[in-house]
Order: C-alpha cells, then sequence, then structure tokens
C-alpha cells in the first residue's frame, strides 16, 4: 500500500509541473481578496462583490481617515445590532448605500461618518473593528472591512 | 361449501343484488383456495342454491361465466384529477395498463376479481413484465385496492340481511366488521400461482428482492360514495368535540364561558372539509350500528376501475474509498441553466461502469464529506457509497469479479481510483456520517508569505499541540450557510521552508476544519490562524488533502510527523 502511495505522490507532482510555484521568482501572487472579489470603488469608499454576490464594504485608500495622521479614538456604531438567524439569513437591518454605519472620532477631534455603501440587509458588521479600531486605519482594504451586506432578492 | 337454508337465502339475495360469486365467497369468508379458482364447481354452486331456494334452474339461467346479463342504472362521474381535492391528486394514475369498463360489473369489487382468470389479461400482464427486462428468480406480489369496495360491501350485506327480516346467529356473524375476506388475499390467491406459471419463477412472500405490485384504483367512485356519510359522521364528531370542550374550559364565569364557546364553535365551523376516502374515515363509518348503514344507497358512476403494474429490485450498495489525483473535478455534476460548469464529476466516472453493467433507473452518490474543486484527495482515500436504484439486471451480476471488472476500468483512467470495492447495505450511511464528523485529517499546502518569514516562529510552531481555533463561516459559503462560530482544533502542524517567502505546511485537524481560512485568516473571521502564528501575512496556493485517521492519539502525531518523508516535494 505504501509502494503505491509513493507512486501517486510522483504521478501527482508531476501533473503539478504544470503549476509550477515560481520559486525563483519573489513574485507577490496577489491578495485574497483579489481573488473572488469584483471590485469598485466610490470616492471615499469601496464596495468589494465576491463571486457569490454577498458585498464586502469599507474605507478605501482616499479616505480622510485613512489619510490622517492621527490615529483613531473612538468607533461608534450608530445603528442598533440585529442578528441573523440561519441559512437565508433572515432578520438582518434592511440598509440603504447612504445609510450611516459607524461614525469615526479621531485623537485630533475629527468626526468621520461611515456610509453603507451598497443596497442591502447587513448580514455582519466587524466585530474585531471594537477591539483593534486602527485596523479601519492600516488595512481598510482587508482586516479593516467594514461591513458584509446581502443584496436585496430581485 | 355446507348449504344450509340460512346460507342459501342470504346467497341468493345477494346474487340478485349483483355481486360476483367470489365476493358472496369472500363475505361468507370461505378461507379454502381451491373454491375461488375452480370455475366449474360455481355452476354446481349455483344449482345447490337454487335447489334450498325452491327454484332449481334460476340461478344457473342467469350466470354467465362471472359476468351478468342483467344490467344496472349508471350515473356520469365528475370526479376528474384536475377537480378534486389536493390531497387525492396523487392517487390518480395518470398511464393505466388496463381499463376494466364492462358494463355488467360486481357491485362490491367493481370486476377486479371477475376477470383475473381472463386469458388475455393474464398474457398482457406477463407482457408488461417481461418488457422491462429483469433478472430475477423469485416474486413478491403485492396488491392496492379501492377503498370503497369496503363501504359498498357493509353496505350491501346489511341491506340483504334486513330484507330478510330473520334473526339467526349466521347473519350476526356475517355483519361484524371486517368478518369477511379482504379483496388483496383473494387476488394474491388467485394470481400469485398463475403468474409463476407464466414468469416459471415461483412466488415467495418472504423474499424482498423482486416486488411485482398491482394498483387497482378507482377515486371517482370512493368519493361519491364517502360523500354520503358526511352528514351523519359530522355530526357525532360535533358531539365528541361538545363533551371535549365542556370538559376543558375550566373558567367559572359562565358569560365568558359561554363567549369563549362560541368562539371556538366558530373556528371550527370555517374549516369545512370534505369527507375524504381515507383509512381513518373508513374506520369512523364502520362504527355506525347496521341500521344506520342500511339507510344508505349504493352509488353506481360510470367511472371504470383503473389498474397499474410496477416493479422494482432491491437497490444494491457498492462501497469503497476514492482518490482524486487531479484538480477541477467536482464531486457530483455541477450544473447551473442546463450547462455542466466543468466535465467530469467523481459521481459520473465511478458510477459510469456499474450502471452499464446493472442498469438501474436511477444512481446515488453518497459520501463521507467532500473537498473543494481545486483540492486533490490523497493517500488512503475518501469512504463512498453509491446506491443503484432498482437494477434491472442485479440477480446474476452481483459477484466479486463484477467489482474487479469495475475497479480496474475506473482506475486505467488515471484520474479518480479507487480500492477496495465491496457489496454492503444501508448500514453504511452510519459509516460515513461517522467519518464526516470524526475522522482526523492531514492536509499539505504551500503557501505564500508577504514578508521574510522568521525562523524561530517556525519552531513555536511546529511545537503546537491542540491548538482551538474559532472560525466563523467563511465568506466564500455564507450565501448558503449559517452565520456561526465554530471551534476546531489543530492537532498538530509541520511548516518547512522552501525559500525566503514560500511554505510548506502540513496540518492535522479534526473534522469539518476550513483550511484555506486557517492559511489566510478570511480577514481575521478566524483566529488564531497561521498569519498571527508566523506574524505575517500569508496565503494559500494550493491544497491536498493527504491522509484520513479514524481518531487523534500519540500514533496517529507520529505517523503525521513522518509524512514529510512519505509524500516530501522534490526541493
Amino acid at each position: 500500500m505504501q509502494q503505491i502511495e509513493e507512486q501517486q505522490q510522483q504521478q501527482g507532482q508531476d501533473q503539478d509541473d504544470d503549476l509550477m510555484i515560481p520559486l525563483n521568482v519573489q513574485a507577490r501572487l496577489g491578495e485574497f481578496t483579489d481573488r473572488y472579489f469584483v471590485k469598485s470603488y466610490s470616492e471615499h469608499q469601496y464596495v468589494f462583490q465576491h463571486s457569490n454576490r454577498l458585498y464586502l464594504c469599507g474605507l478605501n485608500k482616499n479616505h480622510p481617515i485613512v489619510k490622517s495622521d492621527s490615529d483613531i479614538k473612538e468607533i461608534e456604531f450608530t445603528q442598533k445590532e440585529q442578528l441573523v438567524k440561519g441559512k437565508k439569513k433572515k432578520g438582518g437591518l434592511k440598509v440603504k448605500s447612504n445609510t450611516v454605519m459607524l461614525k469615526v472620532h479621531l485623537e485630533n477631534g475629527e468626526v468621520y461618518e461611515v456610509l453603507a455603501g451598497q443596497d442591502g440587509y447587513i448580514i455582519e458588521m466587524n466585530e474585531n473593528l471594537q477591539k483593534n479600531k486602527q485596523y479601519l486605519k492600516q488595512y481598510p482594504e482587508t482586516k479593516g472591512f467594514v461591513c458584509i451586506i446581502q443584496g436585496c432578492r430581485k | 361449501m355446507q348449504l344450509s337454508e340460512s346460507k342459501a337465502i342470504l346467497f341468493n339475495k345477494l346474487f340478485e343484488r349483483d355481486a360476483c360469486i367470489r365476493c358472496i365467497l369472500r363475505v361468507f369468508k370461505i378461507t379454502e383456495i381451491s373454491t375461488y379458482r375452480e370455475t366449474q364447481q360455481f355452476i354446481q354452486l349455483l344449482f345447490d342454491v337454487g335447489k334450498l331456494i325452491g327454484n332449481e334452474n334460476k340461478l344457473v339461467e342467469e350466470y354467465d361465466f362471472l359476468y351478468y346479463k342483467r344490467k344496472r342504472e349508471i350515473i356520469d362521474s365528475d370526479v376528474q384529477p384536475q377537480t378534486c381535492h389536493s390531497s387525492l391528486k396523487d392517487q390518480f394514475i395518470k398511464n393505466p395498463f388496463h381499463t376494466f369498463d364492462k358494463i355488467n360489473k360486481c357491485l362490491i369489487c367493481h370486476g377486479i376479481l371477475q376477470c383475473l382468470d381472463d386469458q388475455k389479461f393474464i398474457s398482457i400482464l406477463v407482457d408488461e413484465i417481461q418488457q422491462k427486462q429483469y433478472q430475477f428468480e423469485a416474486f413478491k406480489f403485492q396488491v392496492k385496492t379501492p377503498i370503497g369496495c369496503q363501504i359498498r360491501q357493509l353496505i350491501i350485506v346489511n341491506q340483504c340481511i334486513s330484507e330478510i327480516g330473520q334473526i339467526d346467529p349466521l347473519y350476526e356473524y356475517i355483519r361484524t366488521p371486517n368478518f369477511a375476506t379482504d379483496i388483496k388475499i383473494c387476488v394474491k390467491w388467485i394470481m400469485c400461482s398463475l403468474l409463476s406459471e407464466f414468469l416459471k419463477v415461483p412466488s415467495d412472500p418472504n423474499d424482498d428482492r423482486f416486488q411485482i405490485c398491482l394498483n387497482f384504483e378507482n377515486i371517482g367512485d370512493d368519493v361519491k360514495q364517502f360523500e354520503q356519510f358526511k352528514q351523519l359522521i359530522s355530526n357525532i364528531d360535533d358531539q365528541i368535540w361538545e363533551e371535549k370542550i365542556t370538559k376543558k374550559l375550566k373558567m367559572n364565569d359562565p358569560q365568558l364561558k359561554a363567549e369563549t364557546h362560541n368562539r371556538l364553535l366558530q373556528k371550527k365551523n370555517q374549516q369545512n372539509q370534505p369527507f375524504l376516502p381515507t383509512q381513518n374515515n373508513l374506520e369512523k363509518i364502520s362504527k355506525l350500528n347496521n341500521n344506520q348503514i342500511s339507510q344508505y344507497q349504493i352509488v353506481n358512476v360510470n367511472y371504470p376501475v383503473k389498474l397499474e403494474v410496477t416493479t422494482s429490485y432491491q437497490n444494491i450498495f457498492i462501497k469503497g474509498n476514492y482518490i482524486k489525483l487531479a484538480r477541477y473535478i467536482s464531486q457530483t455534476p455541477w450544473i447551473i441553466d442546463g450547462n455542466k460548469i466543468y466535465e467530469d464529476s467523481i459521481e459520473d466516472l465511478v458510477s459510469a461502469e456499474a450502471c452499464k453493467i446493472f442498469k438501474p433507473s436511477s444512481v446515488k452518490f453518497h459520501s463521507g464529506g467532500r473537498e473543494d474543486i481545486d483540492v486533490r484527495m490523497l493517500g488512503n482515500g475518501r469512504p463512498f457509497a453509491i446506491e443503484l436504484v432498482d437494477p434491472h439486471q442485479g440477480l446474476q451480476n452481483q459477484t466479486q469479479e463484477i467489482l474487479d471488472q469495475i475497479e480496474s476500468k475506473i482506475n486505467s483512467q488515471n484520474v479518480v481510483k479507487v480500492t477496495p470495492l465491496a457489496y454492503t447495505d444501508t448500514n453504511i450511511f452510519g459509516d460515513l456520517k461517522n467519518s464526516e464528523t470524526n475522522k482526523v485529517k492531514a492536509y499539505c499546502c504551500i503557501v505564500e508569505c508577504k514578508n521574510i518569514i522568521n525562523e524561530d516562529l517556525i519552531e513555536q510552531a511546529n511545537n503546537i499541540k491542540d491548538l482551538v481555533i474559532k472560525q466563523k463561516t467563511p465568506i466564500r459559503v455564507l450565501h448558503r450557510r449559517t452565520l456561526m462560530v465554530r471551534d476546531k482544533i489543530i492537532h498538530s502542524l509541520l511548516v518547512k521552508k522552501i525559500n525566503e517567502k514560500w511554505l510548506l505546511v502540513y496540518v492535522l485537524s479534526s473534522a469539518g476544519t476550513y483550511i484555506k481560512e486557517f492559511i489566510h485568516s478570511d480577514l481575521d473571521r478566524t483566529v488564531p490562524n497561521l498569519c498571527t502564528l508566523l506574524q505575517n501575512e500569508c496565503d494559500i496556493y494550493q491544497l491536498d488533502v493527504i491522509k484520513l485517521y479514524e481518531k487523534i492519539n500519540e500514533d496517529v502525531i507520529i505517523d503525521f510527523k513522518n509524512l514529510d518523508k512519505e509524500c516530501g516535494c522534490k526541493i
């Protein structure tokens, strides 16, 4: 049985040569978000649509919060939290693209409102923002996303 | 049949009311099988009965081999599949194999027991069965009959006995419900020996493999017959409901009590449901006393009895373990809007050869868990089972040689391999479910990091044991899975450096862990993850499932650490 296993591994490796990883080239494959998402940007925010039609929303690199030197003092969630249940994610909060989801207070006193960015129902707000506020500023397009939205049914 | 005068009088009455001889024998609960089959005996019987009632030849003259010369008045039926109650829709037979539409047929059984002996009928029945080309060495015979027959029997018997007017212990026996032999048993007595003569195989009620089922349907008549009883039964039901409710209403205030009572009464009367022909309602009717039943008339409708013949063979299960050597093969055919997204699927590749040999009506594929499309399945393989539903050529092909043939055919294609194949039964489902939830799995993946890797952290990662991770439902499956946090365990890790930014990572984890999300953290929705362990940004390039283990123990961890030598990459 072991012999057969090794043979199979060999065969598997041979087939893998077509997909050879670039061992000698220090190339970057691309972010996780490049692989599954179709990206669209507005002036200060982004909406990434996954191939399964869920939307990921957040701030883009041009937002004043990200560009500012000052750190984030506090993030205030302006909408009531509603838990979704079940496979069909029932019970989510219905939002429009201009609904205010967060109010962000910076150390230097400035206050910014963050919009939802897409019509639909909120599946999840990013809970990591409560503990790691700086993610919103440091990794706005990955770990610091704002929310995941399910589009309205047509 | 031993005749006494009271029996003969009742026999004559039933015969005059157009019950066929077999039905009369059933009512008298005759259990000698030969009496139902010997048609020459019937004439002698009619002669004997005639003698006892004083007119020897009367009955014989009116007899015409189980069919009658008298015709009755019939009315048209308006019960059609499109217009009847929704719960009855499924019971209508769409393509009947045969319809019994002779007008002069028995009042009780509607002709079912009258033409089973007919040579023409038997020959087309046998042709129909043989056309389907099954292999079998014995058969089990099943019958379904319309439920209205029992009502008509009750009504006729009670009416005849009331007309006779005499009091006799025999009549009291016959009047008790469920005294008579059932129609189904009679059909079996007559048909089994005839069919086995023509099909040349014995009929064995204990052999479950091959089943022949005759389904007689006559819903139009059933509905009309049951409708008659609606008023009487609903009155009785109302009485019972009243008694139940007055016990339940325990309020002291009489006005409140009356109001609640009225409210419940209105609610009950709103549900105006028709009285449908079901087993439940049949039992309610048989509890009525004899006088009540005798008042009802038998409804004769022009809706003929339809017959459907279905045959089926017991399902065959084949189990084994499969290995997937190439990527982009889905487990079951993936079809959106009629287009196949990926050409091959494991289900097709594994069951194609078995289908050609056994010729089932359909195939079901069951497996103990599944993997993504772009992930290979290596090592000792994942357990699976295929269920061949209704195999036509199952009898002689269920051998080990055929299994070997199937195995070599699948393995020769070099895409999916199976080993070892064996026959099994429905117990396999418990094992597959167990495998999905309990087995510990070893994976191998190629990981790329954004920054230069810290070797001390690799040492630390290799020493972890039983790390508990919390995974939120990954975004890529969030559209069809519930949003929840799942606790999983990473039993062990083996991280090897390929160059400054590339790693080879072996993971040993509990069942159901999302490995890709453990590696790239899914936007930090899986914690802790490889990025936090190595303090780097990681992304996964490719993934393989290497081995399945039964459960975690020390030997498994030692074996896991040695997997690197067993199947190491060429670095």
